[in-house]
């Protein structure tokens, strides 16, 4: 050993440190023995359940798709919201606006559903000339109100018709004219958005009429 | 087994003898000189030619034209031609050979039979020979390390169960009632793999399986193959070495049930992982992955038996050229294993699917590792089975330098080189080829890796054919050359 010649750097043959009966005898006594607190112990627990924790997670993560009926069926459902995201939606065109309903909104205390109004109270609008006539009149009553007194269907009417033309636009009042001269068989033309618009700014702003300045339009 | 191995030991006689324990050791060598010799003859001549066509492929992927005259040397060839030799070749002798001779001095008491092992370990040659031979005429089959012709599978298949049986025998007449890890592993590997191989043969070309599950049942193969044949041969090596050759016992020996059983377990569906991506339920893939992790478990008992063990000698390790080689495979171990594990995720094979990371991972973990564990192992036995001294000590040093750059330039261009390749062709739109030639400097790489670790070898058959054919000196004459081994110490209260 003292001699570098004797114990070469790298010797020709390894040494044999142990023999064989003695690396049996003592690792059978090493797995025999417990020992308290062992470091590789301790590692090897931590190790089993870092492995146990991912395993738990990505089987989640992936082996749900173990059913293939299932993972369709997903597909399925993912492919129709997403179909449904997508749908095409309504071009922009003109909106078209329910008479009725705002007639049934608005109208429908006085001039009732039939149409008929109340006797001695409130005019009737069905089969009235001046529903059914020029469009001129009704688009003219509902922009600024009618007050004063006035004959329908041959029975004298004395009460006061408010304005719509604040509460209602162009379309809506063209709608609601539309329709009560189109409802209870009146049979009379439809009125457009424009024809209002011309009437609203030609007569701009003002009281409520008269019978008698309507009667000009017969 | 028992009526088996009773039916033969009444054909050959039983050799034990009385005497000291030098002598036993000695009965035991001499009753399987030639056996374990042939064996490594063949180890070294297949790990000659699997150096030569590592080069030939490495230097086909930067430069196609060449050799591309000869129409039995294409890549397509020349691959699986590699890869089966170096496994087969290569791995498979060096391997039987340290489990078998590991066995019989862990018995205590020559077996015999040594007969069969010889025959049987001369067939496998031939079959090996019969199996490349027809990857050469073009009959290979496509399967990755299943490659050879069916016509080479019976051989390979008998030859294998002649040297199987003898290692059984071989155990069965152990003088020694305890066991120890070494022995475990080396029954462990030899059962596996007539499973694995009879199985896969079976399924793929006996009975073909439908459609994909082919390919399942070939993933499951070649992982198993790594996995649960040549890696247990090589923790039988390493097991075997440290406490003989370092003088030191394994430390946390206590663990290394939890290790084998683990490491079993989730090393059988850890190949199911290169699956992930393929036309297969996703479950099948993901369960690859799982036990991928998994060896998370074997890995960390593993890493803490042998560095600690190692470490606790570490003075000794440059002086023991076996220990040597163990200490690099210890760590060709760890990284290999890591890379499996991380290369497994789905995330990361996204990247690395279509690039060479994985013959990187895999050239590490069987010549790095198992290659590295085994040629100590070998450099262990070779002085008493011929009681020579190594004639040339210094080339043994050069060889495990030389062999140690090439094995780390290979995996470091393969593994770096691959995943670098596979980033480019998913975050880059140029064209494949412009991709490929960004990344030839990896190729080159490895072809000087490839050089390096082929000089190694070739100092390695070198040393081989020296000490073989080298007179004995008068010191080497005497019979005590190799002295008495010690007890083994441990202290531990």
């Amino acid at each position: 050993m003292q001699d570098d010649q004797e114990q070469p750097h790298l010797p020709g043959v390894d040494a044999s440190k142990a023999s064989d009966e003695s690396v049996l005898r003592v690792h059978a006594q090493i797995r025999r023995k417990r020992i308290e607190g062992s470091p590789v112990a301790f590692f090897t627990a931590a190790a089993l359940i870092i492995v146990f924790v991912f395993a738990w997670f990505y089987q989640r993560r992936y082996f749900a798709e173990y059913d293939s009926k299932g993972v369709l069926a997903e597909r399925q459902h993912i492919a129709a919201m997403e179909a449904y995201k997508n749908r095409p939606q309504e071009p922009e065109g003109p909106v078209v606006i329910d008479g009725g309903k705002l007639y049934a909104q608005q109208c429908v205390a006085c001039h009732q559903a039939s149409g008929q109004g109340l006797a001695g109270a409130f005019p009737p609008l069905a089969g009235s000339e001046w529903v059914t006539g020029a469009p001129e009149i009704p688009i003219k009553v509902l922009l600024s109100g009618l007050g004063g007194e006035i004959q329908v269907k041959g029975s004298t009417y004395n009460g006061a018709m408010p304005a719509f033309g604040a509460v209602f636009d162009d379309a809506e009042i063209a709608a609601v004219v539309t329709y009560i001269r189109g409802e209870w068989d009146n049979g009379a033309s439809e009125v457009t958005a424009e024809q209002v618009a011309a009437i609203r700014s030609e007569i701009g702003s003002r009281g409520a009429w008269t019978a008698a300045e309507l009667a000009e339009h017969f | 087994m028992n009526l088996i191995c009773n039916l033969f030991s009444s054909v050959f006689p039983s050799l034990g003898g009385d005497g000291s324990q030098r002598e036993r050791e000695q009965t035991i060598d001499s009753s399987m000189r030639f056996a374990v010799l042939g064996l490594i003859k063949g180890s070294v001549f297949w790990l000659l030619v699997a150096s030569l066509l590592g080069l030939i492929v490495s230097i086909k992927l930067h430069s196609p034209s060449y050799l591309s005259e000869y129409g039995w040397l294409s890549y397509g060839k020349a691959y699986p031609a590699f890869w089966n030799a170096l496994v087969y070749g290569w791995l498979f002798n060096a391997g039987l050979a340290c489990v078998a001779w590991i066995i019989a001095r862990l018995g205590g008491r020559p077996s015999g039979n040594s007969g069969l092992l010889a025959i049987s370990g001369g067939a496998w040659n031939i079959a090996v020979i019969i199996g490349l031979f027809g990857i050469f005429k073009g009959d290979q089959n496509p399967y990755r390390m299943l490659e050879f012709p069916s016509y080479a599978a019976p051989f390979l298949f008998a030859a294998f169960i002649g040297i199987g049986i003898w290692i059984l025998l071989a155990f069965k007449a152990r003088a020694y009632r305890s066991s120890y890890a070494s022995q475990w592993y080396a029954l462990a590997g030899v059962f596996s793999f007539v499973w694995i191989f009879s199985i896969a043969q079976a399924m793929i070309f006996c009975m073909p399986a439908q459609g994909i599950f082919q390919s399942v049942v070939a993933a499951w193969f070649g992982g198993n193959l790594l996995g649960l044949v040549v890696a247990p041969f090589a923790f039988a090596t390493i097991y075997y070495l440290i406490p003989k050759a370092l003088g030191q016992h394994i430390v946390g020996y206590r663990q290394s049930g939890i290790a084998f059983w683990s490491w079993i377990f989730f090393s059988s569906a850890a190949g199911l992982a290169s699956l992930v991506n393929g036309p297969f339920p996703a479950w099948v893939a993901s369960v690859g992955v799982v036990a991928s992790f998994g060896l998370f478990l074997p890995l960390s008992v593993f890493t803490m038996q042998f560095l600690s063990s190692l470490f606790a000698s570490f003075s000794k390790i440059w002086d023991t050229l076996s220990v040597r080689y163990v200490f690099y495979a210890v760590f060709a171990f760890i990284v290999a294993t890591a890379l499996t594990i991380l290369g497994s995720l789905r995330g990361i094979q996204e990247v690395t699917q279509f690039s060479q990371f994985n013959d990187g991972v895999r050239y590490l973990f069987l010549v790095g590792f198992a290659g590295m564990a085994f040629t100590g192992m070998v450099y262990y036995i070779l002085p008493r089975l011929l009681n020579k001294e190594l004639p040339n000590p210094s080339l043994a040093d050069l060889q495990f330098w030389v062999q140690g750059l090439g094995i780390f330039l290979v995996t470091v261009s393969l593994v770096y080189g691959g995943w670098a390749h596979g980033a480019l062709l998913n975050g880059s739109d140029a064209d494949t080829i412009a991709i490929l030639q960004n990344t030839k400097t990896y190729l080159f790489l490895t072809t000087i890796g490839s050089v390096l670790f082929a000089i190694g070898n070739f100092a390695y058959a070198v040393s081989f054919v020296w000490i073989l054919l080298s007179p004995r000196t008068e010191k080497e004459q005497s019979a005590d050359l190799i002295e008495p081994a010690p007890e083994l110490e441990y202290t531990h209260s």
